[in-house]
């Protein structure tokens, strides 16, 4: 028995810990401290615990529910490390704002347990706990200032909207079962083996809202629409939290779902991906150029970058679903970089949103004015920053699965959104700042920040470690 | 070798630009001039260890980058590339030494910009990959975009938006065309790209999605807008890395991939080319005579004169498969590549010298000059020469790819090589108007009256400028040598069809 849960072990150690961090927040001094640092533990441990488990081929476990693969093991352990980075700066924004609670540690631990449970998924059941788990976590998250105009707004929000594809995605599901008579993605895979026949329509019908319900947790246009006011009205480190790790498991969802339960009618969902993508990069570059607000501004990039993850997907290849791991986790780590610019420029307690706010910060800041080129360029796509491997991976499946329409349509959309980009530079370095003094640098943040910085340079530099770690993962 | 050649100013600029703000400025100038020099004299040692008679890549470097998928860190020069490197490490080390007078604040970073720029530069000429080729292509623009913003001139905004935005379009469509290539050939090796043979149709889509790139860093008319404007708004030495060394990387794209890569749609669009070449050469000429500001008008005059290196490049095709006039296709490119050299030190010079007046002035106007030659007499001697240079005199570098161009054209057809001809007439027109009325006439401005003659610094600078510009004038054999084999080399391969 105890054998067969070791692969689950991670998630029975998180769960575990979200328990105790949960009832650490209600100690009578100090709660919110004691329950970073048991967070903090707890991740740091998990992250080994992955590491320790990490199978080198799929295998299934607990009575067909979950399934212990390189592609989860991947997802997991980047989740992870994306947690501990969130958690660190989500402490010193919330201090400085004298927010500081228990829950935010405990919440985010459920959230992150969501991630990995829609990881490891084998059946629709799974698929649905993990995402749900993830969901109502999120949804939480964003509603936790309850005194702030704009939180609650966003929060009902989210929660209706999500509550809208939820429900959407369950009678996708539905259908499928219907149709195949089982819940278990692999069985299921097994007996659709024919793309034509006489249930088709039936099957397109179903898959149509599957898809639906990916789309709406990617945010991807026409299910895009919750993504800026969210952005915009959740605290910045609950923002932090929703643009980086949860892309994971928006690919998660689509890989499981789709790669794993409906390899046959690939031609049909791909049509659809294809579609919605590149809707989705015309559609978000588009709209952020008219954005003033800087977290709506990342909300409508957001859009468009989720549209080129769509699109590995829609190549419906190993190397395109390489392509779109790849992608979500690359898009995370700029995205952590980006907001923790915005938790570093709210370190006085306000909170940084107007794009006129970056006004002349590299004078003010040289340090932020480093970060700013790394990440807007890692953004934008442009070598030699990690952004661009995730760009031209997508790209390259695509072209080899011979969209060439669609990925013409991305690099011309790719070039709108480098203007909206270069705003963001030209203000920071072309204009002279309003005040000379340099931004208040609160707790680890700029420490944090630069290491983030950092690893982008790094990993454009060196991006064979993990295109190489996401094409073996899916092959495997 | 060419690691070292890339690497070296990279890391070296950073080093300048990052220690720069702690240390007093003449230090970061101190270093960035020795390092400069170092690339400099580290690319002259790589041309004298080259060897000129063979065709092949030398220095090659192939290390694994991405090895899942295919991508290489290669490297290796051949003689299209090698005097481009050069001429990168020079131009380089003139900018570095000139910056000094002409920028105040921020010194160590525009200096540590300059280098990093220089080591992307001569990546994009060395790189063998087509994806290493990609990343240092883009790269560069980075750099730049920043020189420009931070440095240049009151719409200094709007035109470097306008500069990243258009070479950023046609790059991401020479990406897709390189991808799609890959699956074609299977290898991202540019020369094995080379060798893949290719339908027409296929040829014709590939070759227009090139075109997109390099004909809008050539540039080549109607895309040509974003250069007036970049130049007018760059710094001195902006302006001078983008018209000596920025420009030819739209040549060399031209060599390195359109020609070789598909040679039939070239074949079938030269008679396109040509024409754009030409009204390059006659049109923006003409517009160069009705500018007012000096910039503008050298920015003008370098479009039409790289009109003569796209005419160059495709009268190629009109006798390629002609056995008996092969001579007169390596003439053409002979011509054109030394042009594109020639240009690198001409521009670079006409810009230094308007950085020089700039720098006193701090105004770009013709009209807001007149009699300098009284006050500045060393200095109207320089720009006599370079303005000589530039109108095509022979005995400066500036006649020699011009001619040998116009009598490749000759041999294709008279109008042609009429028309690329009136060149002479209309550079000569609009350069020495300038030059009359910058530098001749009575002092009719106080503050011009006040100038001072250049600085030895200065002096310096122009001078190695005008020593290169009358020594390949007089003896271009170094550079069109260098190179001739592996032009030859080119033509043979323009003259095969590779339709299969």
């Amino acid at each position: 028995m105890l054998h067969a849960l070791a692969p689950l072990l991670p998630e029975i150690w998180l769960l575990t810990a979200a328990c105790v961090v949960l009832l650490a927040a209600t100690a009578k001094r100090d709660a919110a401290s004691l329950a970073y640092h048991l967070a903090i533990g707890a991740l740091a441990i998990n992250a080994l615990l992955v590491v320790a488990v990490r199978p080198t081929a799929s295998s299934t476990h607990f009575f067909g529910q979950f399934q212990a693969d390189p592609v989860a093991a991947l997802i997991k352990l980047a989740a992870t490390l994306m947690f501990l980075l969130l958690l660190s700066h989500a402490r010193d924004y919330l201090r400085v704002r004298r927010a500081l609670t228990g829950e935010y540690f405990a919440i985010a631990l459920m959230a992150l347990l969501g991630i990995m449970v829609l990881a490891s998924a084998a059946s629709l059941l799974t698929v649905y706990l993990g995402l749900e788990l993830l969901s109502l976590s999120l949804y939480s998250l964003v509603a936790m200032h309850r005194d702030s105009p704009t939180a609650p707004e966003a929060a009902i929000k989210y929660f209706i909207l999500g509550a809208l594809a939820s429900g959407m995605l369950l009678y996708g599901m539905s259908i499928i079962y219907g149709l195949t008579g089982t819940l278990d993605l692999a069985r299921m895979a097994e007996v659709v083996t024919v793309a034509e026949g006489p249930n088709t329509p039936l099957f397109v019908f179903g898959v149509v809202f599957i898809v639906v319900g990916i789309a709406f947790k990617l945010g991807i246009v026409p299910f895009h629409m919750w993504i800026p006011d969210v952005y915009h009205g959740a605290p910045t480190c609950v923002t932090m939290l929703i643009g980086s790790a949860p892309k994971l498991a928006g690919f998660a969802l689509g890989y499981r779902l789709l790669a794993d339960g409906l390899p046959e009618l690939a031609p049909h969902w791909a049509g659809m991906l294809v579609l919605l993508g590149t809707a989705s990069v015309v559609f978000g570059n588009t709209v952020a150029l008219a954005q003033t607000s800087l977290k709506r501004l990342l909300g409508y990039s957001t859009i468009a970058h989720m549209g080129f993850l769509a699109l590995g997907l829609a190549s419906a290849t190993q190397p395109g679903f390489a392509a779109a791991l790849h992608y979500a986790v690359v898009y995370g780590v700029v995205s952590l970089a980006a907001f923790g610019v915005l938790i570093w420029m709210g370190s006085d307690g306000r909170d940084a949103d107007d794009l006129t706010e970056l006004r002349g910060i590299a004078t003010r800041s040289p340090l932020i004015g480093a970060l700013l080129v790394v990440i807007v360029f890692s953004l934008a796509g442009v070598p030699p920053f990690v952004g661009f491997w995730a760009k031209w991976f997508v790209l390259k499946e695509l072209v080899a699965a011979e969209h060439v329409t669609a990925a013409v349509v991305a690099v011309i959309f790719s070039v709108v959104a480098a203007y909206y980009y270069l705003r963001l530079l030209k203000l920071a370095f072309f204009e002279s700042p309003d005040s000379r003094t340099p931004v208040p640098e609160a707790g680890r943040v700029p420490a944090l920040v630069s290491l983030n910085g950092l690893l982008l340079v790094l990993m454009g530099l060196f991006p064979s470690a993990l295109l190489t770690a996401c094409l073996t993962a899916v092959r495997a | 070798m060419l690691s070292l050649l890339i690497w070296l100013p990279i890391f070296g600029g950073l080093y300048v630009a990052l220690l720069g703000s702690r240390v007093a400025p003449v230090h970061a100038e101190r270093d960035a001039i020795a390092i400069a020099a170092l690339t400099f004299i580290a690319s002259l040692a790589l041309w004298a260890g080259f060897d000129a008679t063979r065709a092949t890549m030398q220095y090659v470097e192939l290390l694994p980058w991405i090895p899942a998928l295919n991508v290489n860190y290669h490297l290796g020069v051949d003689g299209i590339a090698l005097p481009l490197i050069v001429l990168t490490t020079f131009s380089t080390l003139l900018v570095i030494l000139a910056a000094g007078a002409s920028v105040h604040g921020r010194l160590a970073e525009y200096l540590g910009a300059f280098l990093v720029l220089a080591g992307l530069m001569i990546g994009v000429f060395a790189a063998l990959d087509a994806i290493l080729f990609y990343v240092f292509w883009e790269a560069m623009l980075i750099p730049m975009f920043l020189v420009i913003g931070v440095w240049g001139g009151p719409r200094r905004v709007y035109a470097t938006i306008k500069f990243f935005l258009y070479t950023f379009l046609g790059s991401v469509l020479m990406l897709i065309a390189l991808l799609w290539l890959y699956f074609q050939s299977g290898t991202f090796d540019i020369l094995g790209m080379q060798q893949q043979p290719l339908s027409l149709d296929a040829q014709n889509l590939i070759f227009w999605a090139f075109l997109a790139a390099f004909a809008v860093k050539i540039p080549m008319w109607p895309v040509h807008t974003w250069l007036p404007d970049a130049h007018v708004e760059a710094p001195t030495g902006g302006s001078v890395v983008l018209a000596a060394i920025m420009l030819k990387m739209g040549g060399y794209g031209f060599l390195r991939f359109s020609l070789p890569i598909t040679p039939d749609a070239c074949r079938v669009w030269a008679p396109l080319m040509i024409a754009l070449s030409l009204v390059a050469i006659v049109y923006v000429g003409l517009v160069a005579l009705a500018q007012r500001d000096m910039k503008k008008l050298i920015a003008y005059s370098s479009i039409s004169h790289m009109g003569f290196v796209t005419l160059g490049f495709f009268v190629v095709f009109a006798f390629a498969t002609v056995p008996a006039a092969a001579h007169a296709a390596d003439l053409a490119l002979a011509g054109a590549m030394f042009q594109m050299i020639s240009h690198g030190f001409i521009s670079a010079a006409m810009f230094l010298c308007v950085g020089v007046l700039y720098d006193r002035m701090h105004s770009r106007e013709i009209s807001a000059y007149g009699g300098v030659i009284n006050p500045m007499p060393r200095f109207a001697a320089f720009m006599l020469l370079f303005a000589m240079a530039n109108a095509g005199l022979p005995g400066t570098s500036g006649f020699v790819g011009e001619f040998m161009v116009i009598l490749a054209a000759f041999q294709v057809d008279f109008w042609i090589a009429l028309l690329a001809a009136t060149t002479l007439i209309l550079g000569a027109a609009y350069t020495l108007w300038m030059y009359k009325r910058v530098a001749f006439g009575e002092v009719a401005r106080p503050a011009v009256a006040a100038l001072k003659d250049i600085t030895p610094r200065e002096h310096l600078v122009l001078t190695s400028l005008a020593a290169v510009v009358l020594l390949f004038g007089i003896w271009p054999a170094p550079i069109i040598d260098t190179s001739a084999a592996s032009l030859h080399e080119l033509v043979q391969q323009v003259a095969r069809s590779k339709i299969p």
